[in-house]
């Protein structure tokens, strides 16, 4: 039987030297850390590239990991900063806006929704989510794919548990309206 | 109470509510289609949201970031022998330098006076004094040992950074 090491055991033996132990940790949080980035940059191959630019900062940083926060609370904050980064960026360049949730309730097609509904209720799920606005999708992941805490994503976002709070309850109602406004009532609920 | 603000819903749905203020809303549940169908669809939302799958990215992902990590450690030991290399070439100089210095303070005051030498030498340690004492025999062997040592040292950060090439292009094949 294959022991599994905690992330704090994998730390230590990769600023022992141990340098491999890294892939065990990229390959346990690659995938719910990609769904993060994609549901801020909202581009798969822009999201893994930043991606892959998170795990060698946290590498590169390793050494100033101190055991005082869980690994994965350590890296999300990474992870979101850069997002961040890269969407400000973006945003200075193209002077695009996000969507706001009435623009995306007027953007879904009728395509759309038939995808939506061949589809198994957790992808489509997602998707609705990744399309909403940036701050909303990424308290909805870190909330109920990461299963952290709103302390714990408090740390992450920099913001008062009140206000992420204050953003669940705000996207879980920006979701219930945009399925019940579209009909989705009965595929996804 | 005949209306539910979606602050307090959702915090009954969280299990954020004491005693009282649940019991409050169960009662509201009871008497209120409207707010009993919002909590449900939001209590539905919530329990197909955490159904809700990440999408796996690929080994390869993992494999291209491994590698990656490797390229750019092997980069940043160049780097950091390059920086020694450099710090040797400016510190040997710096050591024939003082080295020269001490030698001409130590020639001067014997040539002032051999007692001042003799309470100096008295003093300072036989290690130092036996340095000296190398040192002086010939300026022309000082140099040498510097110039001998730099070469060394130049020998062998090439020869290191050669086979490094070797092994990472090899790897690489």
């Amino acid at each position: 039987m294959m022991i599994l090491y905690s992330d704090n055991e994998l730390i230590k033996s990769i600023k022992n030297g141990n340098q491999s132990d890294y892939s065990i940790l990229v390959d346990r949080y690659k995938d719910r850390a990609f769904t993060l980035t994609n549901s801020i940059i909202k581009n798969e191959m822009e999201s893994e590239e930043i991606l892959q630019d998170c795990f060698l900062k946290a590498f590169n940083s390793l050494n100033k990991f101190r055991f005082e926060s869980k690994f994965s609370t350590w890296f999300y904050k990474i992870v979101f900063n850069t997002s961040l980064t890269r969407i400000n960026n973006k945003k200075r360049k193209t002077e695009s806006n996000f969507l706001s949730i009435d623009e995306f309730e007027n953007t879904l097609s009728n395509d759309s929704i038939i995808d939506y509904r061949n589809s198994e209720i957790s992808e489509a799920l997602s998707l609705l989510v990744r399309k909403l606005p940036n701050n909303y999708s990424t308290v909805i992941n870190l909330y109920y794919l990461e299963q952290m805490s709103c302390n714990e994503i408090s740390t992450i976002l920099d913001e008062s548990i009140n206000n992420v709070k204050v953003l669940l309850y705000r996207a879980r109602k920006a979701l219930r309206t945009i399925v019940f406004e579209n009909n989705y009532t009965e595929e996804l609920l | 109470m005949n209306k539910i603000s979606d602050k307090i819903i959702n915090k009954y749905l969280d299990g954020e509510l004491d005693y009282e203020e649940r019991k409050s809303i169960e009662k509201l549940l009871t008497t209120s289609p409207k707010t009993r169908k919002e909590y449900l669809l939001l209590q539905q939302l919530d329990k197909n949201l955490r159904k809700m799958k990440s999408k796996s990215l690929s080994r390869n992902f993992t494999l291209d970031l491994m590698s990656k990590i490797s390229v750019r450690n092997v980069a940043h030991k160049k780097q950091s022998k390059f920086i020694l290399s450099i710090l040797t070439i400016l510190l040997l100089p710096l050591l024939l330098i003082t080295g020269t210095v001490i030698y001409n303070l130590f020639s001067n005051y014997s040539a002032v006076d051999s007692s001042i030498i003799y309470t100096v030498r008295s003093n300072v340690s036989i290690w130092l004094l036996n340095v000296i004492n190398f040192f002086s025999i010939s300026p022309v062997a000082l140099l040498w040992i510097c110039l001998s040592s730099i070469l060394s040292i130049s020998i062998y950060l090439l020869f290191d950074e050669f086979s490094r090439s070797k092994l990472y292009l090899d790897n690489i094949q």
